[in-house]
């Protein structure tokens, strides 16, 4: 007995093909990773770009498998995994804002789930997205100073709190060798 | 009755509904603005247990990182290690025994097992049975945690999975207890729990239409797993973009169309019996030999970055993870289903009665250390 035909996730080069199209005069470029296809754009034109590839036509992405950043020494990346429950293509929307004065427009009008997506990178990053629901802290408590997922957060905590050394965080080597999973 | 409610002309008033509320599983606060007993908006607030598990994982070694991915869903620890382990075999390139793949595919489902036990147990006494069918939950359910035990020695924070299989080889003993429970204590008790509550008539009054959502709001809110396919869309991993062994096996994705609790309800215990359907031909077709493809030395993947994601009891879990060739991970983001799945309560409540809240927010099946991470 055999289960009932379900859709499977399109081949990545069908969402490279439809990413070129919906995206033309936009995309930078478009890069490969595993599993993935992102398209970079420069960060005024993401919200367009957003909208382009979410609106009917091109690869109609309608959900969001992941939305995040990624700090790299001063700038700032921001990754929105996509996927069309329509047309099974899934792909990457990718831009780069400096890491002084990140700055972005926010794509809760075009996917309502982006929501607190974005209110937890502005947090956790310190982008700011214009046109969130609500300027609250989700995540952190409010006495956090900085954004911890930054690569040059300092937290100023007393020391006592960091009784967990770096060198029990990785086990030490032994008689030279690394150490194996044991 | 909705008439009374709709001619009460009453003010707007605010209440506060948590964060320490047997009904909101876990430290959850909601702030309802309700007219007589009408919700008119909520305002979800999370985060009290937000203890910076993405900040935790990078700093310690890739193995680390595994102990802190067990404790995102403490229901299905299992399932948490799952996509950040397959990220780094994908990044390392590294192949997996045929065993090791079975031994993750038996102990996934089991997992998925436990996680809607536990759901129909606690959403029975949201609904408003006195924990009877939560204790027979946990009936079923300290068996297969004793599988777990015998498995890893752990009952709850696993840490068993590793890149290239897992931990430990499952011993024959074990596998003959997995199967006399598949096959004989199993079924026959998931029967009559499945038959307990639907042919109650205080049970159905309360879920039937409550916390109505479409195929298209869950799916714009982020929603998946049983929360999606209780709307009537068929979207699971495990078959769309089929992970580890679960193309090779025989199981149907069960879909309801209405949208509500009861539909909800329905779709995770036709899941429980597919996952039985999964182990069986897990266990048939488990061969012997190799259970780990061992390291020489610590865990380096090679700087990349890879997104995977796989189909956990209440939806899409995923892992993004950025290599840059050291042995701690740059990033790792969590991306757990509770906090896509939390995001349509807004919507749900919009327009529900003020006691039909516990009820939706239990029809979710949200866990909030995933929520909060």
């Amino acid at each position: 007995m055999m289960a009932e035909e379900i859709g499977k996730v399109r081949d990545l080069k069908d969402s490279r093909e439809a990413l070129e199209k919906a995206l033309e005069g936009l995309v930078d470029e478009i890069v490969e990773v595993p599993g993935d296809v992102y398209a970079v754009v420069k960060p005024t034109d993401y919200f367009r770009a957003c909208s382009r590839v979410c609106g009917d036509g091109g690869p109609s992405f309608d959900y969001i498998r992941c939305y995040t950043a990624v700090h790299r020494e001063d700038a700032i990346e921001i990754l929105l995994h996509l996927f069309s429950s329509r047309t099974f293509l899934k792909g990457a929307i990718k831009t780069v804002i400096p890491d002084n004065k990140p700055k972005i427009d926010s794509i809760r009008e075009i996917i309502p789930g982006a929501d607190w997506y974005e209110r937890e990178i502005q947090e956790m990053f310190g982008v700011n997205f214009s046109g969130l629901s609500s300027g609250a802290r989700l995540l952190l408590a409010d006495d956090i100073q900085g954004h911890p997922l930054r690569k040059d957060f300092v937290d100023d905590r007393p020391e006592w709190m960091f009784e967990t050394r770096e060198e029990l965080m990785i086990a030490p080597a032994k008689g030279g060798e690394e150490p194996e999973d044991e | 009755m909705s008439d009374f409610i709709s001619t009460v002309d009453a003010k707007e008033i605010k209440i506060n509904l948590g964060p320490q509320h047997p009904s909101t599983h876990g430290v959850f606060r909601v702030i309802v603005n309700l007219s007589g007993e009408r919700v008119n908006s909520v305002e979800p607030v999370v985060g009290y247990l937000h203890r910076s598990k993405e900040k935790c994982c990078e700093m310690r070694s890739y193995l680390g990182a595994i102990t802190i991915l067990d404790r995102v869903d403490y229901v299905v620890a299992f399932m948490n290690e799952l996509p950040l382990v397959l990220a780094m075999e994908e990044l390392l390139e590294w192949e997996v025994p045929e065993r090791a793949e079975h031994i993750r595919v038996i102990l996934c489902e089991l997992s998925r097992i436990i996680s809607h036990l536990i759901w129909w147990g606690s959403f029975a006494a949201d609904c408003g049975t006195f924990f009877t069918p939560l204790i027979y939950a946990f009936r079923e359910r300290e068996k297969i945690q004793r599988i777990f035990d015998s498995v890893c020695g752990a009952r709850l924070m696993m840490h068993y999975f590793r890149p290239g299989g897992v931990k430990w080889d499952l011993s024959q003993e074990t596998v003959d207890t997995i199967t006399k429970f598949i096959k004989e204590d199993f079924p026959e008790r998931l029967k009559e729990y499945e038959e307990l509550l639907p042919g109650n008539p205080i049970f159905l009054e309360r879920v039937i239409g409550t916390g109505t959502i479409s195929a298209e709001d869950a799916l714009a809110y982020g929603a998946t797993g049983p929360t999606l396919r209780g709307s009537g869309l068929k979207l699971d991993i495990r078959k769309n973009e089929p992970y580890s062994i679960y193309d090779r096996f025989d199981f149907e994705i069960p879909v309801e169309k209405e949208g509500d609790a009861l539909a909800r309800y329905k779709v995770r215990f036709e899941e429980m019996k597919q996952s039985v359907r999964i182990i069986e031909q897990a266990l048939e077709g488990m061969p012997s030999g190799e259970f780990w493809n061992r390291p020489k030395k610590v865990y380096k993947p090679p700087a990349g970055e890879v997104y995977k994601r796989v189909e956990s009891s209440k939806g899409e879990l995923g892992v993004f993870l950025v290599s840059d060739g050291s042995k701690k991970p740059y990033r790792l983001k969590i991306r757990t289903p509770s906090f896509s799945n939390l995001q349509t309560f807004k919507k749900l409540a919009q327009g529900a009665r003020f006691a039909d809240l516990p009820v939706i927010i239990g029809s979710l099946d949200i866990v909030m250390g995933e929520v909060d991470r």
